[in-house]
């Protein structure tokens, strides 16, 4: 059986944002008629990914029962907003990246889960460039 | 000696004797005087074998009242003619409680007299802004999630508003190793005695050993004529215990001729791309080869592998901040200076949650010859940036 697809589309395209920004966009769900959804949650988190264990830190979330979804009300978009914390910023370092997503999750009859990320940045932070290590006997000393 | 004192005292020996006292004790007084405030210790080995000898003899004299005591207690348990031994057991324990006290107070001394600069010129000053600074940080840091908080707020410093907190474990260093030292000793000197017995040396403090043994157990002694599992217990305590005194000693010394770091900022949290002075101040009685100030950010993380917990770290980023050769520390006169701070535009703010880390850190490294090597870290909070460039631009692009 084919999945269900969702889009999820961030306002103006926007792919970076800075900490307290508004943070708005719309999402759709198509379905096919042997679908069956039980619930239906879209979020705003912020995932740590590489060699540590994974952490998460939902900023925004929503959720929607089967009793909470009227017929035909997936078949417009949903739309949601939120203003985007201080912290933390996207983040791309050696052994631990943090990326911001928006995630669209749904739950099947079954208990099947499909679910659709649209990344976009926090801000943005890497490992810095300049190293003064090598200039070990250049004091910067004002005494 | 007394021809020296003046003709008015020529026809009175008593007066005579009395001066030639007063000269003697001046004498000790001077002796003393120069010994405590470290004269005989000029130079840089001087104040060396200064830092030794002092901290050494101050634990020589704590560890040699812990084993009198131990000693004195055991064999006491076995006294059965209180008229005589009582009085050189009371004798005995004062004087072990006053080697022990005498010992504590000269190691307590050393860690004062080392440590007195400028953290106490401090405190006064500190608990006055200490509100202040408190609540405003923690304002800032309830609008700033994952970022972590300090463990110990800063206080208000005596150039800079911002003195920053070091980490303790110097001195849970020093708990631990007096406490396994003394743990040794205690094991080590019961089982000295125990062979001592069996073997036949000792003489008459062996035989009140053996008394000891009747009165604990109603039967003939539980200890075997030759107790060879003992000895095999006290061959391998010995070295145990030797080390942990040398463990304790080289603690001491450390502590006693390395005095405390303390850096202060002109601002904080700290902001990437801004630039901050700090103040650097190094106490302690040696002369440093190199003393380094190092800015460090380190990412740590936590994963499962297996049944283990492993940790793993890695520095991202470390910048020299100062390296200076040839510093010579005395007591009351730190080594002080200030340098400049730069955080790395776009670099990343602390962070902290579950298993993942962002730290930043300023590690202070310093060698002297002949000493343990020191290193000292202060863990900063780095704040997100106000404006971060690249959000901001895009804004801009996204508007236009």
């Amino acid at each position: 059986m084919q999945d269900p697809l969702i889009e999820i589309h961030l306002e103006s395209d926007r792919e970076q944002f800075a900490p307290s920004d508004f943070l708005s966009g719309e999402f759709w769900v198509r379905l096919k008629r042997e679908h069956e959804i039980q619930a239906l949650e879209y979020s705003v988190i912020w995932i740590t990914e590489g060699k540590g264990e994974e952490d998460i830190g939902v900023h925004y979330f929503q959720r929607r029962n089967r009793t909470a979804l009227v017929s035909d009300a997936l078949s417009q978009p949903q739309r949601f907003s939120t203003v985007l914390p201080a912290s933390p910023l996207t983040y791309e370092g050696m052994i631990l990246k943090i990326r911001w997503c928006v995630r669209v999750r749904i739950f099947l009859s079954g208990g099947r889960e499909v679910t659709k990320d649209r990344e976009f940045d926090l801000g943005h932070c890497s490992i810095p460039e300049i190293d003064l290590k090598e200039q070990d006997d250049l004091p910067r000393n004002s005494e | 000696m007394l021809s020296v004192v003046g003709h008015c005292f020529d026809c009175d020996p008593t007066l005579t004797f009395d001066v030639e006292i007063v000269q003697r004790r001046q004498t000790l007084q001077r002796w003393f005087q120069a010994f405590l405030q470290g004269r005989w210790f000029r130079g840089s080995n001087r104040r060396w074998w200064a830092g030794i000898i002092e901290a050494g003899f101050a634990a020589a004299l704590f560890l040699a009242g812990v084993t009198l005591l131990v000693v004195n207690l055991t064999l006491s348990i076995i006294d059965r003619s209180p008229n005589d031994s009582t009085l050189y057991f009371v004798i005995y324990v004062l004087i072990s409680i006053t080697l022990i006290s005498v010992g504590l107070a000269w190691i307590a001394r050393l860690l004062w007299h080392v440590g007195v600069s400028a953290e106490r010129r401090g405190a006064i000053a500190a608990q006055a802004n200490e509100l202040e600074i408190l609540n405003e940080l923690r304002q800032a840091r309830d609008d700033l999630p994952t970022v972590p908080r300090d463990r110990r707020l800063p206080v208000a410093g005596q150039v800079f508003p911002f003195r920053m907190s070091p980490s303790p474990r110097n001195l849970w260093g020093l708990i631990s190793s007096v406490l396994f030292s003394i743990i040794a000793l205690c094991l080590c000197t019961i089982l000295v005695l125990i062979c001592a017995k069996s073997f036949g040396f000792g003489g008459t403090w062996v035989n009140q050993l053996e008394q000891l043994s009747e009165r604990i157990s109603p039967r003939k002694l539980p200890i075997p004529s030759r107790p060879w599992p003992a000895v095999a217990l006290l061959a391998a305590l010995i070295p145990a215990t030797g080390w942990s005194i040398y463990h304790f000693f080289r603690q001491l010394i450390k502590l006693a001729g390395i005095g405390p770091t303390s850096i202060e900022l002109s601002n904080y949290p700290l902001l990437p791309g801004q630039t901050y002075q700090m103040f650097i101040s190094q106490t302690g009685r040696v002369r440093l080869q190199v003393l380094d100030v190092d800015l460090i950010c380190q990412e740590e993380v936590t994963y499962n592998q297996g049944t283990d917990i492993r940790t793993e770290k890695a520095i991202v980023f470390e910048q020299r901040l100062l390296r200076r050769r040839g510093v010579s520390l005395e007591s009351g006169k730190p080594f002080e200076t200030q340098i400049e701070l730069q955080i790395p535009q776009a670099a990343m703010h602390s962070f902290s949650s579950t298993n993942n880390r962002v730290q930043w850190k300023i590690v202070i490294t310093a060698k002297a010859k002949n000493w343990p090597r020191l290193r000292r870290t202060f863990t900063i909070t780095v704040h997100p940036g106000a404006d971060p460039a690249v959000g901001k631009h895009e804004v801009a692009a996204a508007v236009s």
